[in-house]
């Protein structure tokens, strides 16, 4: 299965947040198990497509950028949060601005967090490595069924 | 003059002329065959029609017609018609003009009781083939603003009781006619208001959408603003401290000097962005006013600075500041700025000082925040509150100058004002007010 392992769906269009995010990653030594997708609609058929040998095996954590091609950040969110095989991922939300009603649309979705991604790289360094730490090392998931 | 037909005020008694009723029953009965018809007409000109079909019925005239004083208060117009085609009469009369110009200008019956022997200055409101003619002015309230004015093919004498008994019909007529003018003036005017209010609300809405749709543009701006300025910043300031992290070590200290310079803007732009975000929103946040008690405002605000005043002397001093009655969340950006600005302000003072206080002015309270710091000089004043002015060298004391613009915004939207006293070197003192609105009851 192609994304066997895979830890971390960072959703995220801007080639230098990407990059930004898998060095802090990467630094932090969270994972490398990570897989980028660059627009919403690709994030919805890494989650939800049919592969040759059936199902994928899903995220333990979704790091999802609000705007995005194709499909917006919020409608990803949305489309995680309504089906029963991804409702339990956590989903935080990395974006660039702190806008109030992003923030309160998200929140009734049921989103898990929401980080505004700080200019500075190395606040930005350590807000991704304290995410990668809490949401994948300390935090306790419920076994999936 | 003693063949002058014309009566005015004499009257000679005449007996048994044709068409006057001679019994009083008769009167009442048209009277109030009038008074009837005439409750039930819709408009002026139906009032007019019965009052002027009943004068004629009453005096057994031929025809008849009604005039009122126009709008424009210079002609009588016929209104009303009886028994003529309303063309064959003059359509606007001078006063003084004919037997219904004169009754109106002299505010007296007039009768031209036969024109075979008549005056030729009363010929002029004549019908055709008209052997007689009698004018009853209409009054109220002693100003007279019409005629009726009925006519004979034969000869007749209209004398003073059948003058008398059209004063009878005039009388009420009059009445009827000026209240349903009134009723109609009202009418008119209430419909017009009814518009120009239609209109106004017309126009709110308008103004209402136009305003929406430039909050909404600024919203939008705000949005692109903060996120599209945001990214490209990020990467800047990133990819600058990547390469003085990873790869300028043992580089020439210029290069490394560069990067440095090119890292701190892009972190000051980082600030002014977000300043300037907060000032935006500040705009559409709406204000939840409620009682608030500024000393445990203040000295919250002062415990959240901690660790800014870390290893400094710095002697703080809330006094007792009464309640007041406004937005928490606005009001402690208020005294956040300005307590902040105290602090950092009074950073090359062994002891800094720093006062918050009240007093009484009138019937306003007027909030205060001192220091002892640099101050600054108040020929600039006028900058003080703008939007990026700043009054000190970054190089010396940091800052975006949104501070005070927001603090500025905050108050007016309070309906407070904000003000300033300072002198360089000598500390700086702000002041403001929160606007006068109180809480329903409490």
């Amino acid at each position: 299965m192609p994304n066997e392992g895979v830890e971390i769906l960072l959703v995220e269009d801007n080639d230098d947040d990407v990059d930004l995010t898998l060095r802090a990653l990467a630094s932090g030594h969270v994972t490398n198990r990570v897989h980028v997708c660059r627009d919403g609609a690709e994030a919805l058929d890494f989650l939800f497509g049919e592969t040759d040998a059936g199902p994928r095996a899903l995220p333990k954590l979704i790091l999802l950028d609000l705007k995005l091609p194709l499909v917006d950040g919020i409608e990803v969110l949305r489309r995680i949060k309504a089906d029963p095989r991804t409702n339990m991922i956590p989903v935080v939300v990395l974006t660039s601005s702190r806008e109030e009603s992003d923030l309160v649309k998200t929140y009734q979705l049921g989103t898990n967090s929401f980080i505004v991604k700080p200019v500075d790289f190395e606040q930005f360094t350590s807000a991704v490595q304290q995410v990668g730490f809490y949401w994948l090392l300390l935090n306790q998931p419920p076994t999936p069924s | 003059m003693q063949h002058d037909p014309i009566l005015r005020t004499e009257f000679r008694r005449r007996n048994g002329v044709p068409g006057e009723p001679d019994s009083q029953t008769g009167l009442f009965r048209a009277l109030h065959e009038m008074a009837v018809a005439v409750a039930g007409a819709p408009d002026v000109p139906a009032l007019a029609r019965t009052v002027v079909e009943h004068a004629c019925g009453l005096a057994g005239a031929d025809t008849g017609a009604l005039y009122l004083w126009n709008d424009e208060r210079v002609a009588l117009v016929p209104v009303a018609v009886w028994n003529i085609a309303n063309d064959a009469l003059p359509q606007a009369v001078l006063p003084g003009d004919g037997v219904t110009g004169r009754a109106f200008a002299q505010r007296v019956p007039i009768v031209v009781a036969d024109y075979a022997h008549g005056d030729d200055a009363l010929h002029w409101d004549r019908g055709e083939g008209l052997r007689t003619l009698a004018s009853i002015p209409l009054v109220v309230a002693e100003q007279p603003f019409g005629c009726f004015t009925i006519g004979f093919f034969a000869p007749h004498a209209c004398g003073e009781d059948m003058v008398r008994q059209l004063q009878l019909v005039a009388t009420p007529g009059a009445a009827a006619i000026e209240t349903m003018r009134l009723l109609e003036a009202y009418r008119r005017s209430e419909r017009a208001l009814r518009e120009v209010t239609a209109t106004l609300e017309q126009k709110v809405i308008d103004r209402t959408t136009q305003l929406e749709s430039a909050v909404r543009e600024l919203e939008a701006f705000s949005y692109s603003v903060s996120h599209d300025l945001r990214s490209p910043l990020r990467s800047i300031s990133s990819y600058s401290q990547i390469l003085l992290r990873d790869h300028l070590d043992g580089q020439s200290a210029d290069a490394q000097d560069c990067l440095r310079r090119v890292s701190n803007a892009s972190q000051r732009m980082g600030h002014l962005i977000d300043d300037l975000l907060q000032f935006a929103r500040l705009g559409r946040h709406a204000l939840t006013r409620r009682t608030v008690a500024m000393g445990p405002l203040a000295q919250q605000v002062i415990d959240d600075l901690a660790d800014e005043c870390a290893g400094r002397t710095i002697e703080f001093d809330v006094a007792e500041l009464p309640p007041c009655y406004g937005d928490l969340g606005l009001l402690r950006q208020v005294f956040a700025n300005l307590i902040d600005n105290a602090v950092k302000y009074t950073r090359r003072r062994a002891v800094a000082r720093i006062m918050v206080g009240s007093h009484v002015e009138g019937d306003e309270v007027i909030f205060s925040v001192k220091d002892n710091g640099a101050g600054f000089d108040m020929r600039y004043a006028d900058k003080l509150f703008g939007v990026f002015q700043r009054l000190h060298r970054a190089a010396e004391y940091e800052g975006t100058g949104v501070g005070l613009a927001n603090v500025q915004r905050i108050i007016h939207r309070h309906g407070g004002r904000v003000w300033a006293d300072a002198a360089v070197d000598h500390g700086a003192a702000f002041f403001f007010t929160i606007g006068k609105e109180q809480p329903d009851a409490e």
